[in-house]
């Protein structure tokens, strides 16, 4: 296997376009597009693990900001991927992104039941984040 | 800091290089599904979408993946209703993860007496991860 060490890759038509060969050795697909621009697991009150993400901020009982270090280059525009884990014995829970606060730079999440009105801490909180950096 | 500027890269063989121990997304999409055509308001690998009914759509890919077994995830957003639980995006009862395309079906919240009904959302988005064809 040939290998090459580099700290940066950069598209030379385009600085911010590499395509990268799929698997089934035919067609090809864009690097940049398909990496996950920030991800992070958090409890109820901090980051556990993270990437691309500064802050943390409780605003009450299972409603949460999360600051992104690098921004996002259109506040509506890109994806924003949830899991939440139910507290032992529940069911029925999930993580969900509000829209109406969700900006370039950072992004509210509500967690609670499927079946009835109301927020609640989950234990375990997931986001993922595709689309274009500024 | 060193730098490798290229357009496109392939393993020694032409196939498929290898990313150490990570994985990229092969499509995403944050579509509108109260406009007409469930409209992407941005996309990656996706070539239409379509508006089957309300709560039901179709994301087409341009590339298609190499079999139905893919990893998918989806995620909506919560609009505030007071009297129910959180909204919901899945595949579509009785569908399963095509190479072409995936369909979707977008619910508002339950609660104790009645179920969640399809329901079009401002916001809807889904991201697939797997093996391209």
């Amino acid at each position: 296997m040939s290998e090459i060490l580099v700290n940066k890759l950069t598209g030379t038509s385009t600085a911010g376009s590499i395509l990268v060969t799929g698997e089934g050795n035919s067609t090809t697909t864009n690097l940049q597009q398909g990496l996950t621009k920030a991800w992070v697991y958090c409890t109820p009150s901090a980051i556990g693990d993270s990437h691309n993400h500064s802050s943390f901020t409780d605003n009450g009982t299972g409603d949460h900001t999360l600051g992104l270090t690098n921004a996002m280059a259109s506040a509506v525009n890109y994806t924003t991927m949830t899991t939440g884990f139910p507290q032992p014995a529940s069911y029925n829970r999930a993580l969900t992104p509000m829209g109406n606060d969700k900006t370039t730079t950072a992004t509210r999440y509500k967690g609670g039941p499927l079946h009835t009105a109301g927020t609640e801490d989950l234990p375990g909180n997931m986001f993922v984040i595709n689309g274009d950096l500024a | 800091m060193s730098t490798l500027k290229a357009d496109t890269i392939q393993s020694t063989s032409g196939g498929a290089a290898t990313l150490t121990k990570q994985s990229a997304a092969k499509m995403w999409v944050n579509f509108d599904g109260t406009a007409s055509g469930a409209a992407s308001r941005d996309s990656f690998n996706v070539s239409g979408m379509t508006d089957d009914a309300t709560g039901k759509y179709t994301a087409s890919y341009t590339n298609s993946m190499s079999n139905g077994t893919y990893a998918f995830t989806t995620a909506t957003v919560d609009t505030s209703t007071t009297s129910r639980g959180g909204n919901t995006l899945n595949l579509r009862d009785g569908n399963s993860p095509e190479t072409s395309n995936i369909k979707l079906e977008g619910r508002f919240g339950a609660n104790a007496n009645n179920n969640g009904g399809l329901m079009d959302q401002d916001f809807m988005f889904v991201t697939v991860m797997g093996d391209l064809a």
